[in-house]
């Protein structure tokens, strides 16, 4: 093995580095801030956690390093390097080296928990400790004293700086991020063709069980409007609704203009700005629902008003959605529906499950195209049919089985939900009118990103938030007061 | 766990952005679109560092503190805490005290879960296990008041055996103390918040109390009895401990850290998990990060900086809190938090008024409320650095109303002071997917065009070699509604300001400080009777 110093000029002779000696890897976080304070403090350094602190000299022989470099070894004593073989083979040079260049002070044994020092090696009875226990720091400031008494020289090259710079080679906002491009996926799904709004222009004939008076309009007509009185405005042209707006209304005439900035001052006769942005989002959400019922899906509806359609158990050939993978164009699949047995089975009783329904929330988006924005959900069942009536219920399994979900249990699902919509055609349609339809992309918009990281040596779960701040007294009694 | 294969990414992805007609933008009623919209783009801005002792700079908090200690220290002598809870609550305190002296490792990976090294490790100065002083409540004296039937008067009078009595200590002349620990026992946090009850068992009778309504006629129309315009101030307060506790405390600067007996228990090793709530017993590096940082900011501290911030720039985050206990339901508290290159920052309340717009959830000030708010804090930083300030970011949730902002601006000389208002608020439909199973990286932004973005302040982060979060990352939409000022700047500047939350102690929060406690600020300014006061330290309010 070689080891690292720190790139100090060696001057035969010269004993000028603090060696630490500990158990690794029971010892290692004491051992890697002993290391770095006294580095901060100016002193030159090494153990084993710390290579390359500074330097590029090179060592094949630990025991070379000890007895010809070290000005002191820093023994990390510990119940488990008071036994460790590693760790004693480590001391037994520095006690022969004492012995022999009559080194005076050379062994410090640094104490950190609670080993009594009756039971400390044989090695080190006579040698007085410094005790880091309970408190690292204090045993810190009576080492920086004993080295300073002793004359323990410090190095120009050493200083928060070098321990800043070796820091950032092993922790940094860098550590895995390659300068090379990768797709992002959003979950916006454009329309896909020129989206054209039928402004109407209604007239109204005196009804005579009303007299003259606002007359409303049918609650049910075929295709939806937004009035804005005296206009109607649909995807629909004019022969889709006659005949369904009842006896005493009537179209007189209708206006078609496009959704783009030339027919901006055109669209503004009939409404603003603010009135469009709203109506839109109400016809493409319409149109949408209008295509859900068109297939039989089944829909939730939200506390917050927002509506999504879900799977249930049947819906989709095994309860899947498959699909072509954006970054290879392979074949996937996901589940869209699935159980989790909640509880084993009995005698006498088979097992409680508790299914999962993948479902998508549309909500039309103005920009950066006109299209949508598919957000995912997660619904509950017992029975994979019918859903859970408690929203409390549904939201608490929801953040448990959410969980495990990551990044790409989402994606592939949406990708792969939009997929199933679309029914092997690149695009899923939205009825507007008899024979006319919206188009929408069943591929979501993609962006480059000019990085990406590496993911083949990251382990593990994504971290959950689970305390953030000292003091969160929320009115929410499900927020917890820390 | 399941495992957890990266799918391959291709090597040489293609763009396939879809070329985007114009069509109806859904700018925010301030913006206006640019002439030459380009499509939208992906940038991924760099990880802000923060400044701490000997200069240093690093990514994480917790690394500049193990490696170097806080930018500046609040005493060399340590900290002077004085301590008040029940005799259980004292002695939770001086244990929990006396475990963080010493290093604190969670089990986990120390990458993305940096072990504690201990308190004067950290800090550089002592945390003493035994406190400056230590006031002791009773279990009579507590329960004499924390069952009390009628919610107004148990949560003011739960309140009062505390805060009386770390008044009068501040009034003594023996007592030197920075900061005082509120340990409270859970009974205190279970019934002494807005939805609290009691149970017919434990209630013990109000005999006294007033109903909400006569207690607001009385308001109006005092009472010839001193002892009924008494019972009907009550009512004036928040119905929460932990408001109206800081509330109360404000005018006397009296910095607070409540923490629950359970915290302080559970956060033991092989402490038994509660019935209810979280087991906290696997968080302990975690807690002792959070808690001493709080402790060390509290008492004075200034445990980092952002590294790399323009000279002369300040930040103004505004609060809003509708007071629902006038007679005229459009009434809400204002105030502006402003900071400058740390999260240290000062709070000045504005004018009480009729600031709720109906219909719109919205609050706006009127022209002459809005510039005076907004003097107070230019005027605050002229007196701070000697001059105004160059750049001024006013940071809201809503967007600005034309009088409002002809305020905003009447408040600086525009020929020294750009001032720019911006709206950042949670994304809740936007999301962007990995081709792996990792989310997006912490900083990555879609910039809409040159007013407008999406920025990722939560997303995976290098340096802890994860993603510290639930589900998929939610951006913040930004947007730049008055003034003028370069996107990329600005969102930069929001990154680091969400490292700034001295509440606790991680790599990067959600929301930049200007916004994170807007609430929390507006809470403790509702919950007590409203006085005037000249501008206060944040640190007195969270």
């Amino acid at each position: 093995m070689r080891y690292a110093l720190q790139g100090l000029v060696q001057v035969e002779g010269m004993r000028d580095i603090l060696f630490v000696s500990h158990a690794n890897p029971e010892d290692n976080a004491f051992a890697e801030w002993l290391a770095l304070q006294l580095a901060v403090a100016g002193y030159p350094v090494w153990c084993d956690l710390t290579r390359l602190l500074g330097g590029e000299d090179f060592w094949n022989d630990i025991e070379v390093a000890i007895r010809t470099r070290s000005i002191k070894f820093l023994f990390v004593l510990s119940r488990t390097s008071n036994t460790k073989q590693g760790a004693l083979k480590e001391l037994q040079v520095a006690e022969n080296v004492a012995r022999d260049d009559k080194l005076d002070r050379f062994i410090l044994p640094l104490a950190i928990d609670d080993l009594p020092p009756r039971q400390a090696n044989i090695a080190l009875t006579r040698l007085t400790s410094l005790s880091f226990s309970p408190s690292w720091a204090r045993g810190l400031a009576q080492l920086l004293k004993r080295l300073e008494e002793d004359g323990v020289p410090k190095a120009p090259q050493f200083g928060p700086e070098t321990v800043t710079k070796w820091w950032r080679t092993r922790f940094s906002s860098s550590m895995g991020v390659r300068s090379q491009p990768e797709q992002l996926v959003s979950n916006w799904f454009p329309i896909l063709s020129p989206v054209r709004l039928h402004f109407h222009t209604v007239r109204y004939r005196p009804s005579p069980a009303v007299g003259v008076g606002p007359i409303a309009l049918p609650t049910a007509l075929p295709w939806h409007c937004v009035s804005k009185d005296p206009y109607l405005v649909s995807f629909a042209p004019a022969s889709a609704l006659d005949g369904h707006l009842g006896p005493f209304v009537s179209i007189q005439r209708s206006e078609v203009l496009e959704l783009d900035e030339a027919a901006a001052p055109a669209r503004r006769k009939y409404w603003t700005e603010d009135e469009e942005r709203a109506g839109l989002v109400e016809l493409l959400s319409a149109a949408w629902d209008q295509m859900v019922r068109t297939k039989g899906l089944s829909t939730y509806a939200f506390s917050n008003r927002g509506r999504a359609f879900y799977f249930v158990d049947g819906t989709s050939s095994e309860n899947r959605v498959t699909f072509r993978a954006l970054d290879d164009g392979s074949a996937r699949y996901r589940q869209v529906v699935g159980f989790k047995t909640v509880q084993k089975a009995t005698p006498g009783q088979g097992p409680r499950l508790r299914y999962w329904h993948f479902a998508l929330e549309a909500r039309p988006i103005l920009s950066p195209s006109l299209g949508f924005a598919i957000k995912p959900h997660l619904l509950f069942s017992d029975d994979g049919r019918v859903l859970w009536s408690s929203k409390e219920r549904m939201h608490k399994a929801g953040r448990s089985q959410r969980r495990n979900w990551w990044n790409d249990d989402w994606r592939d699902r949406i990708i792969g939900s939009m997929a199933w919509l679309a029914e092997g055609d690149e695009k899923i349609s939205l009825p507007t009118s008899a024979g006319d339809a919206i188009p929408v992309s069943r591929l979501p918009l993609q962006f480059e990103c000019p990085l990406s990281f590496d993911e083949d040596d990251l382990e593990g779960p994504p971290l959950e938030e689970d305390f953030v701040d000292t003091e969160d007294d929320e009115a929410d009694d499900s927020e917890e007061l820390v | 766990m399941r495992d957890r294969r990266s799918k391959k990414t291709s090597s040489t992805p293609k763009t396939t952005r879809p070329t985007t007609r114009k069509s109806s933008s859904d700018l925010g009623r301030n913006a206006s679109a640019p002439a030459q919209s380009p499509g939208p783009s992906v940038i991924v801005l760099e990880e802000p560092t923060l400044s701490f002792r000997h200069g240093q700079a690093v990514e994480d908090p917790r690394d500049g503190l193990t490696l170097f200690g806080p930018l500046e220290t609040a005493s060399p002598y340590g900290l002077r805490v004085g301590v008040i809870g029940t005799q259980g609550g004292l002695a939770l305190y001086r244990a929990w005290v006396e475990r963080i002296q010493g290093p604190l490792q969670d089990a986990g990976a120390p990458i993305s879960n940096p072990p504690f090294p201990g308190f004067e490790s950290a800090f550089r100065i002592p945390w003493a296990p035994t406190p400056t002083t230590a006031i002791v409540i009773t279990e009579a004296m507590l329960n004499a008041v924390v069952f009390l039937s009628d919610r107004h008067e148990r949560v003011f009078k739960t309140v009062g055996l505390f805060s009386d009595r770390i008044i009068a200590a501040l009034q003594s002349d023996d007592v030197a103390v920075d900061l005082w620990y509120v340990v409270i026992p859970d009974v205190v946090h279970e019934n002494c918040r807005p939805r609290s009850t009691i149970a017919t068992g434990l209630k013990l009778a109000s005999p006294s109390s007033l109903s909400p309504s006569r207690a607001r006629k009385l308001w109006g129309a005092p009472s010839l009895f001193a002892e009924d315009n008494a019972l009907a101030d009550i009512h004036r307060y928040e119905v929460d401990f932990h408001d109206q506790l800081k509330a109360r405390l404000l005018h006397h600067n009296a910095p607070t850290q409540i923490v629950r007996e359970s915290t302080l228990c559970l956060a033991a090793p092989g402490a038994t998990p509660p019935p209810r709530g979280r087991d906290k017993s696997g968080l302990q590096a975690a807690i002792a990060w959070s808690l001493s940082t709080a402790a060390f900011y509290k008492a004075g501290g200034r445990p980092w900086k952002i590294e790399r911030i323009r000279d002369g720039v300040c930040y103004v985050g505004l609060v809003f809190k509708q007071d629902l206990k006038h007679q005229d339901p459009r009434t809400a508290c204002c105030a502006a938090q402003m900071f400058l290159d740390s999260g240290d920052g000062i709070v000045f309340r504005g004018a009480v008024g009729p600031w709720l717009t109906r219909g719109r959830s919205e609050f706006h000030l009127t022209r002459a409320a809005a510039r005076e708010l907004v003097s107070l804090a230019v005027e605050a930083y002229r007196q701070k650095t000697g001059a105004p300030p160059k750049e001024l970011f006013l940071h809201g949730k809503v967007f600005f109303e034309h009088e409002e902002w002809s305020g905003f601006q009447e408040a600086v000389d525009p020929a020294v002071t750009n001032i720019v208002g911006i709206r950042i608020r949670d994304e809740f439909d936007l999301r962007l997917y990995r081709l792996g199973t990792r989310p997006v990286l912490r900083g990555t932004a879609l910039l809409r065009h040159p007013r407008s973005a999406y920025l990722w302040t939560r997303g995976f982060t290098p340096r802890l070699r994860t993603y510290v979060g639930r589900e998929v990352p939610r951006p913040l939409r930004v947007d730049i509604l008055r003034g003028s000022a370069d996107l990329r700047t600005v969102l930069g500047d929001i990154l680091a300001l969400t490292k700034l939350n001295y509440n606790t102690c991680i790599l990067g929060d959600g929301l930049p400080v200007t916004l994170r406690f807007a609430d929390h600020v507006g809470e403790v300014l509702t919950a007590a009777p409203l006085k005037e006061h000249n501008p206060l330290p944040f640190k007195l309010y969270i």
